[in-house]
Order: structure tokens, then sequence, then C-alpha cells
């Protein structure tokens, strides 16, 4: 029955949760949060990380009430994200799995959202919809590899909804997504936003620079309000996730969507999600906040399932890489 | 480059150093000897003729750090200004010979920029860390030297161990490159340190050499 120790970092959420054998001892995570109107950067977020991380080792040990000597893998973010938090993080997983000499894994990130959604969640083979600040892709397992059958083709959903964010300079506390899920909900007028859905594909830039420009304009006639654009603009990039999602499901013969990821925990796309879903008689699967938005405990998660199927990632070979595709690694401990 | 980027590398290098001072005072305690360095640096001027990369070359490089080079002596045994070289004594590198302009004006005016003979002028930079025991400085030769800084150009770096002591040498075309990878290494390099510390080892003493 493994232990294994997870560290997360490659945004602004810092995480070291500890999974033995499908239950999750312990998760303790921090974000590093921006004033309104701005965002994080790498070099920033990067020293908020190693300002805490230590103390969340430590925390995590403690919550799971394990020692080193009961962990027996070191899992760690390989990729994708941001260049210097990910590299602060590995730096300690390195340091960690030497001292205490346990044997170190590079996770997926992506990945890493994906089996911790499957585990919490029991879904058997679902397609999934990974939708967060840093990625947007629609993904189903076949063949040993997880297949992404759609994505963005510029910026990430979540990446649009906290530039918007900026311009309104909405609160980042706790995140710029749910204040704007909060201002949504009091919104009357839906203002016509472009519709980008290519194929099996979407894309967001040319609907951010068009939002940008429109609330300039529209918000200093009064033609509606903050909550307005706040409203229209989720209704239309969670349509668009909502029909790629579809096409997905279709061409799979898919009954089981699963989404991840934190722009996973909006309520609205989940009553969206679930709609599309109760038409194509398919059952609809979600997490909470504790484990859809970036945590140690689902690169825990991921690491054991490699770790059970006998991945191991040699020191000489555990760097980080900012652009880590899904498809790229081979999922030899599923069917 | 403008003051300001001098100045805030020069604070950052000194933060590093204060983050560090704590650590440093413990893992420093290497046995006496030649090799015993604390946090010495050693800053070899520009390539020149005969490598002598003396004062005189270095007063480019005193140009460029302006304000941030007082601040960057300032931390307990950080990086030592461009003057300090000579006064360092330790793991001297010879500076690659490499024909050089007549007056290298330093990264403010564009000599950097310009191809000066065969090659353009390199900055070398040795950080020389002694830690109690070489394991510890294996694990964290180990630790941070993978291959995660692919994203920059021009700076190349050694990581080596001696005995109980790290030693990291860059070699950079660009000064500015150069010293935002000798501050960030260093920022990883205080997390190592601060790891190993959480985490007390106990090395049975067979090990210890």
């Amino acid at each position: 029955m493994p232990a294994v120790l997870g560290f997360e970092g490659s945004a602004n959420k810092i995480g070291v949760g500890v999974v033995r054998d499908g239950k999750v001892l312990a998760n303790p995570r921090r974000t590093y949060v921006t004033p309104p109107g701005t965002g994080f950067l790498p070099g920033d977020t990067a020293r908020h990380h190693r300002a805490v991380i230590l103390d969340l080792l430590q925390e995590a040990l403690t919550e799971a009430g394990l020692t080193s000597q009961d962990i027996d893998c070191i899992a760690y973010t390989k990729g994708p994200g941001m260049g210097a938090p990910l590299v602060s993080v590995a730096v300690v997983a390195r340091t960690v799995a030497q001292l205490w000499n346990k044997p170190l894994l590079g996770v997926n990130h992506c990945i890493g959202h994906i089996e911790m959604g499957r585990l919490i969640t029991g879904a058997t083979n679902p397609t999934v919809l990974y939708v967060s600040g840093g990625n947007t892709q629609v993904i189903a397992y076949s063949e040993h590899r997880y297949r992404i059958f759609g994505e963005t083709i510029d910026i990430a959903v979540g990446n649009c909804l906290d530039r918007f964010a900026r311009v309104l300079k909405i609160s980042n506390d706790p995140s710029p997504g749910y204040n704007i899920e909060q201002m949504a909900k009091r919104g009357k007028k839906l203002v016509e936003l472009p519709y980008t859905v290519k194929g099996m594909d979407v894309s967001f830039s040319g609907i951010l620079s068009f939002i940008e420009d429109v609330a300039q304009r529209m918000l200093v006639t009064g033609e509606c309000t903050p909550e307005d654009l706040c409203f229209s603009l989720q209704e239309t990039v969670f349509a668009m996730l909502v029909e790629i999602t579809e096409r997905a499901m279709a061409h799979c013969g898919s009954q089981e969507a699963l989404i991840v990821g934190g722009v996973g925990c909006n309520m609205r796309l989940q009553e969206m999600m679930e709609t599309m879903c109760q038409e194509r008689g398919a059952r609809l699967f979600a997490t909470d906040e504790r484990f859809c938005i970036d945590n140690g405990a689902m690169i825990a998660q991921a690491g054991w399932e490699m770790f059970r199927a006998g991945h191991r990632t040699p020191l000489s070979d555990s760097g980080v890489t900012q652009r880590y595709r899904t498809d790229e690694v081979e999922v030899t401990w599923r069917d | 480059m403008d003051s300001e980027g001098n100045r805030a590398v020069g604070a950052a290098a000194v933060q590093a150093g204060d983050e560090d001072a704590g650590g440093v005072a413990d893992v420093g305690g290497s046995p006496g000897g030649p090799e015993d360095l604390g946090l010495a640096s050693v800053l070899e001027g520009q390539g020149g003729p005969g490598s002598h990369g003396g004062p005189h070359v270095a007063g480019d490089l005193d140009n460029e750090s302006g304000p941030g080079s007082p601040n960057g002596r300032g931390g307990p045994g950080v990086l030592g200004g461009p003057g300090v070289e000579e006064a360092a004594g330790s793991a001297a590198v010879d500076a690659p010979s490499v024909a050089q302009a007549a007056h290298a004006s330093g990264p403010r005016g564009d000599a950097a920029a310009v191809a000066v003979g065969p090659g353009n002028p390199q900055t070398v930079f040795t950080l020389t860390v002694p830690f109690q025991f070489y394991l510890e400085a294996e694990m964290a030769r180990l630790a941070l030297n993978t291959d995660d800084q692919r994203y920059w150009q021009g700076v190349r770096k050694e990581v080596t161990v001696n005995g109980n002591i790290l030693v990291v040498r860059w070699i950079a075309e660009d000064p500015d490159v150069l010293r935002v990878s000798i501050n960030s290494f260093f920022e990883r390099l205080s997390l190592v340190i601060r790891n190993v510390q959480r985490i007390r080892p106990h090395f049975p003493p067979n090990l210890r050499h």
C-alpha cells in the first residue's frame, strides 16, 4: 500500500498532498493573490512558493500522521506551467527525494487533474473537459493515451476570465473567476459577444479583445453594468465549451462527462454541462474546489498510479518543462 | 541597461544573502584550511589578452554595476562587487582569452552587441559554497543542476562538487543575463539550504567524506 507525497506549484497555487491507496490523507494549499487589476508574474509567484513550501510539507506530513519513513515516492509537477514556480517546486522535490532516499516521479499536471477527478467521482471512462487559467482541453482516454480531442487555439478560458477581471479591477481574492461568477448572478442583460468555436477547437483571445473594448464604451454610456458583462462573458464562453465537449462525446459515444480544473468550480458551467448531458442521457461528474483547483494531492494520486505501474523519474532526468502535452504520457496504468 | 535595473539586481543579491545569513552560518562550518572560504565569489573580468582581467577591465563592470555594487558587497559573504576579485584568491579560474576591443565600454554601451575579433567578450563568475559534508554538496548539485533553464540564452553554467564544496561557474556574454541567472540561482540555493536544515539529515560518520 504505497503512500505518495505530491508537490504542485505550476501557477499561483502551491500545494503538498499525501495519498495512499485511493485515500487523500492531507492536502494543504496556499494561493498567491495579487491586487485587483493585476495578474501574477512568474518571479513573484516563485518567490511566494519558496517562502511557504517547506511549511506546507510539514503540514502535510502532520495532517497525514506520517513520517518520511512512511512515504514511498515523491511526485512533483514536471509541467506544463510557469517556469520559475515549476523549478522552485522541483528543486524541493529533488532535495527531499535525496534526503529521504525515495524515488522521484515527474507528473503531468493535466493528468493529475484527470486522475484526481476519476478517483473522487468514480467515473469509469468519461470525456473530460479540463478548464483552468492555463489550460482548456477536451480529453478522452484511448489505448494508453489521454487524447486531446479539442482545445483552445490561443488562450485558456480561465485566462480570458482572469484578464477580463483585471479590466474591471475585480478582486483576485479568492480567485477572479469566483468573483466574476458571483457578479454574473446579478447580471440581467445579455450583451452579444463573438462566438468562436472552430470545429473541435475554441478560441478566446478575440472575445477578450472584444469585451475589453466593449467594457470601456458601454460602462461609460451606461448601456450595461459590469454584472451584465460578467454574465454575458460566462454565457458565451461556457456555451462554447459545452459545444466542443458534446462534439467529442458524440464522436466517442461517451455516456460520461467529467469537468476538472479551476474553472470547473463554476456552478453555471456545471449547470450548462448538466443540461447537455441530460439531453444526451449521459452523466456529469464534477469535484469541489478542494480538487478542482490545483492541489498537491492530485499530483500524488497520479504519482501513485504511475508508481504502481513501475514509472520512475531518475534525478538526472527530473527537469521541468513549460510545455508538456497531455498525450505525451504513456498511460500504462489503464487498459 | 539602466541604473534601475542595476539597483534592483543588486538588491536582489543582498536579499538572497540575507535569507542565507542563518543558513550560511550553519552550513558553512567547513573544516579549516585553504578551502575555508565562506561564501566567496570571484568575479573575473572580461577575457582579454593575457587574461589578467584586472581592475582596468573590471572598471567597465564597475560602471555597469553602478549603485548596485556596494549593496552587492553588503550581504554577509555574498556576492562581492567586481572589485573584490583581487581579494578572493580562491577557486580561481582562467578567464577565456578572447581578443578584445580596445575599449570594451561595458553593457551601458553596446560592446556586448558588437562582435569583436573571433569572439565576443565573455564574463566568468565563479561561486563556491561550502557544505558540512560532501553528501550535502552533492545533494545540492543534483537538486540544482538539472536542465531547467533551457530558456536562458547565452549563459552557460557548470556545477561541480569539490570535496564538500559546491562550485558553480557561469560563462556569459551578456552581463544582464548573467546577473539574472546568478540571482535566481541564489534564490534556489537558499531554498535547498533551508530544506536541508529543516530536515536535518544525520549522516553516519563513515559517509561524511
